[in-house]
């Protein structure tokens, strides 16, 4: 079968006269008026949603037309061109740097009397956020952070415990290296009575609470660093069971099975709403799922 | 001044299924010429399905050029249908993702594609057909080993079946792998770890989409007509089914190497 096929019985396929036809399977659209025409249409990468107020420049031979795309279609319509081999290059708006990578230029041959369309993909930044909590719920700040793949950042959470990196969409996986910061100062240890004056000694002795407050058991020895491998893939949306799940598992509440699941809700209620004796029943937490999760 | 052709979108429509079926009828003697064991194996109708399969995915791709297409199909048959997307072929989507929009991007993953079917099936398929042999040799038992941990041990059996293929893919690639098996296996109603594991195996040697390629109709019919058994039934119906087809194609191998 084709499975088992080696790479020679593929570049005999490929040598047929049939394999090397470059007649197009459906016809490429003519010009009607014999002219060339030029459009380039702005697509996300993932999800093939256009972008608007985007500048496309197509460059040829050092002379350079410039579009923005319009809105609702994502087309930067250049009009009546030149035949021949384009450069097409896209300038990004602050607000577009924010939400997608630098486009590296591409190119694309125009042929003559064609209303040809180019289709130009950009590729999506994924925000990776994650915030840090101690055991007590507390946000953890100055911790420092680093990651090297796929972006190289780094930085030190602030008040909020917050990590914040821009990664790219292509490449959902990587490590991230956290330094926690040093624990707070042992508690000092209750001060001790003044040492009696043997000569003249105080009676009746007086009597200090912190005297008879039991030692404090040793604690865990705290991490200092850890290294999180991460993957990061699209959410369902907050509208069924399945998304609700992801975002409850995301916030820290695990849902590994139904019984767990209960359990988790239970937490977020208790915490995040202050019920204590919550339903545990998922879609009851829905809307603050959403509110708590996607506003984060 | 000359009257101007105008051609309405019913006649262009007309005339463009007019062209896909004169590309289909090239390509089924295409696949018959150079794909002897699967034009035996397929029926007239299943091998149309594999070619309308084939267009539907590469016009997905913007490959539009009758050459192209014909390529991009011969592609499917070694890799699955819808290889671009599958997990154990990343270099696919790596290129795709790096050369978007650039001419010459059906070049370069053919030629990615011919350079990765030599490392790990070789020039002559010998180490995929090795592959098949023990897979064959495997009891349903084994194959279907309800200790399966969907790890390590899973792993261990896959590196055996086809040590090529598995020491291509890296240990992020195996990962996805497992997570999206685990997926479709689930989807596939064969969510217990022994049938899961099997799952797993065909999908590992035949393509992440085995169960909807249209080049292997064995493993679709056998999880329709026990859609609604249970994943131990569903997985003896899908591993005879397999073993069927591995037979019937090694009974056509000496015959095609004659040719």
């Amino acid at each position: 079968m084709g499975k088992t096929s080696g790479s020679k019985q593929l570049a005999s396929a490929a040598s047929d006269t049939f394999a090397t036809e470059t007649k197009p399977l459906t016809p490429v659209r003519p010009c009607q008026k014999g002219k060339t025409l030029l459009k380039a249409r702005l697509v996300r990468l993932d999800k093939d949603e256009v972008i608007p107020n985007a500048t496309v420049v197509a460059d040829k031979g050092g002379a350079s037309l410039s579009q923005v795309s319009a809105a609702g279609t994502g087309i930067a319509d250049f009009g009546v061109v030149a035949p021949g081999m384009y450069t097409f290059s896209v300038t990004l708006s602050p607000d577009l740097s924010k939400k997608f990578k630098p486009f590296e230029p591409k190119n694309a041959n125009v042929p003559v009397q064609v209303d040809f369309q180019a289709t130009l993909k950009l590729e999506p930044l994924s925000k990776l956020r994650i915030i840090m909590f101690d055991q007590t719920g507390k946000a953890i700040k100055d911790a420092s952070w680093k990651m090297v793949q796929p972006v190289a950042a780094s930085g030190t959470t602030g008040a909020a415990g917050l990590i914040e990196v821009d990664v790219p969409s292509s490449s959902p996986s990587g490590d991230l290296l956290v330094t926690f910061p040093d624990p707070p100062d042992k508690e000092g240890a209750p001060t001790p009575p003044a040492a009696a004056d043997p000569a003249n000694p105080a009676y009746p002795i007086a009597l200090n609470a912190e005297h008879f407050v039991p030692k404090k058991e040793p604690a865990n020895v705290p991490l200092k660093e850890v290294t999180w491998k991460y993957d990061i893939a699209l959410i369902d949306e907050a509208d069924d069971e399945d998304g609700w799940k992801a975002r409850l598992i995301n916030l820290g509440f695990p849902c590994i099975d139904a019984a767990r699941t209960t359990r988790s809700v239970k937490a977020f209620q208790r915490i995040q709403k202050k019920e204590y004796d919550g339903s545990g029943t998922l879609a009851d937490i829905a809307g603050d799922l959403k509110t708590v999760h996607d506003k984060v | 001044m000359p009257t101007m052709l105008v051609i309405r979108k019913k006649q262009m429509d007309l005339i463009q299924d007019e062209q896909r079926l004169v590309f289909e009828e090239h390509m089924l003697q295409h696949v018959r010429q150079y794909f002897p064991i699967d034009s035996a194996l397929l029926t007239e109708a299943e091998l149309r399905a594999v070619i309308r399969d084939g267009m539907r995915t590469a016009s997905a791709l913007s490959f539009h050029e009758q050459g192209q297409v014909c390529r991009y199909i011969d592609l499917t048959l070694a890799l699955g249908t819808d290889f671009a997307a599958d997990p154990l072929q990343p270099w696919a989507a790596t290129c795709l993702a790096q050369h978007h929009g650039e001419s010459g991007l059906f070049e370069r993953v053919h030629d990615a594609a011919l350079t990765h079917i030599e490392r790990i099936s070789g020039d002559t398929g010998l180490c995929a057909l090795k592959a098949m042999y023990r897979a064959r040799a495997m009891s349903f038992g084994e194959a279907a080993d309800a200790r399966a941990d969907h790890g390590e041990s899973t792993l261990r059996l896959l590196r055996r079946l086809w040590p090529q293929k598995y020491r291509h893919l890296a240990t992020a690639d195996l990962q996805r792998f497992l997570v999206l098996a685990e997926e479709r296996a689930e989807t596939d109603g064969m969510s217990t770890s022994g049938p899961r594991q099997l799952y797993t195996i065909l999908m590992f040697l035949l393509g992440s989409t085995f169960s909807r390629d249209p080049a292997l109709p064995w493993a679709r019919m056998a999880l329709v007509r026990n859609a609604d058994a249970d994943p131990d039934t569903r997985a003896r119906a899908l591993y005879d089914a397999g073993m069927d087809a591995i037979d019937r194609f090694l009974q056509l191998l000496p015959r095609a190497t004659e040719n």
